[in-house]
């Protein structure tokens, strides 16, 4: 597999397991409507059959079905904007709203290995011009990698930053002893990846953690042809 | 007739819990692996309704040491995937008829419980 197949393969790998992972999260909203709306009716039913309706039951119930509603709609929107990171090979994002995005869109993932992602935006929007959908790919294997060697608390932070000549993202709450040859492993298996972005992955070894540099603007058009 | 539900999903198992209450079945729920674990120290359950996925540990793994802790429990699958492969491991695992797929109908879960306390009492 040349490096570009295998660019366009792990993208789709990336689109499928966030897909899927959504799916199943909308399952379970739709489960837990499912549930409150039959709660719901029993609690009527039984009010109908003589017993004294609980009002107190039945507003708490509504108020769960207003919170699943809410968090479908969060879930819908991350992913309509997740869909839209394909539209164009470049695009001008503010590295703090992908990086929140693609939190978002990992935070189950995480919790299924028991690991929770802490996000710390930067004061100001960092600009960057870059193809949104690789570079979010790229911050999930980060993020992956981060969780692989996350230490014993399982908190990963997540942080943006505007350096003179880089957008930064950097990962900590990785523990010291594997990460360096581990790390080595990954920057190996994304060398065409990280190329593609024009991008940096280092060890930050003084703060457990690591550091993704993102160029400000992409010297080739996103798909590796030079831009005229 | 005593049931464990586990699932990560607080707000669906604490439903589900105060549905089966109403029709006579006394269900406590937790919502990992490890909280599973411990409910069964405390007290003995008939049937565990387990997730498939769980924090930590996938379903079919917490059924396999709830079994060494608890041999004559029984147990009914839940599942909010549909990939193919969960299907057939869940059949596998559990049973053709004892794996259900979310949103699960309040009346074929209780059939479901019955029957899995039926085949208990049966001495499966």
């Amino acid at each position: 597999m040349n490096p570009l197949e295998k660019t366009e393969v792990d993208g789709l790998r990336f689109f499928g397991l966030i897909s899927a992972s959504i799916s199943h999260e909308i399952k379970n909203v739709l489960a837990i409507i499912s549930e409150s709306a039959g709660l719901m009716e029993d609690l009527l039913l039984l009010a109908q059959k003589g017993g004294r309706l609980d009002l107190e039951k039945f507003q708490a119930v509504c108020q769960k079905v207003r919170r699943q509603t809410q968090r479908a709609d969060e879930i819908i929107r991350n992913m309509n904007r997740f869909s839209h990171s394909v539209d164009q090979d470049v695009q001008r994002i503010d590295l703090n709203e992908l990086v929140f995005l693609v939190k978002a869109l990992s935070d189950r993932l995480a919790a299924m290995r028991e690991i929770s992602l802490e996000e710390t935006r930067a004061g100001d929007a960092v600009w960057v011009t870059t193809n949104p959908f690789l570079l979010a790919r790229q911050l999930w294997s980060c993020i992956d990698f981060a969780m692989s060697v996350a230490t014993p608390e399982k908190k990963v932070q997540l942080l943006a930053a505007d350096e003179p000549s880089h957008g930064c993202v950097m990962l900590r709450g990785l523990s010291h002893e594997d990460m360096p040859a581990r790390l080595d492993a990954l920057i190996g298996r994304e060398a065409s990846q990280l190329n593609l972005l024009g991008a940096t992955l280092l060890a930050e070894a003084d703060q457990g953690g690591i550091r993704l540099l993102i160029p400000k603007d992409l010297p080739h058009d996103g798909t590796g042809e030079k831009r005229r | 007739m005593r049931v464990l539900l586990v699932d990560d999903e607080r707000e669906l198992v604490s439903t589900l819990a105060e549905r089966l209450a109403l029709r006579g079945v006394e269900a406590d729920w937790v919502v990992s692996a490890e909280e599973a674990l411990a409910a069964v120290e405390r007290c003995a359950y008939a049937v565990a309704v387990l997730d498939v996925r769980i924090p930590g540990m996938s379903g079919l793994n917490l059924k396999k040491l709830l079994e060494e802790r608890c041999p004559d429990m029984r147990f009914i699958f839940m599942t909010g995937h549909g990939s193919e492969a969960d299907f057939m491991t869940g059949v596998a695992e559990a049973g053709p008829g004892n794996y259900l797929v979310k949103p699960v109908k309040i009346e074929v879960l209780l059939d479901k419980i019955r029957e899995a306390v039926q085949e208990k009492g049966g001495g499966r």
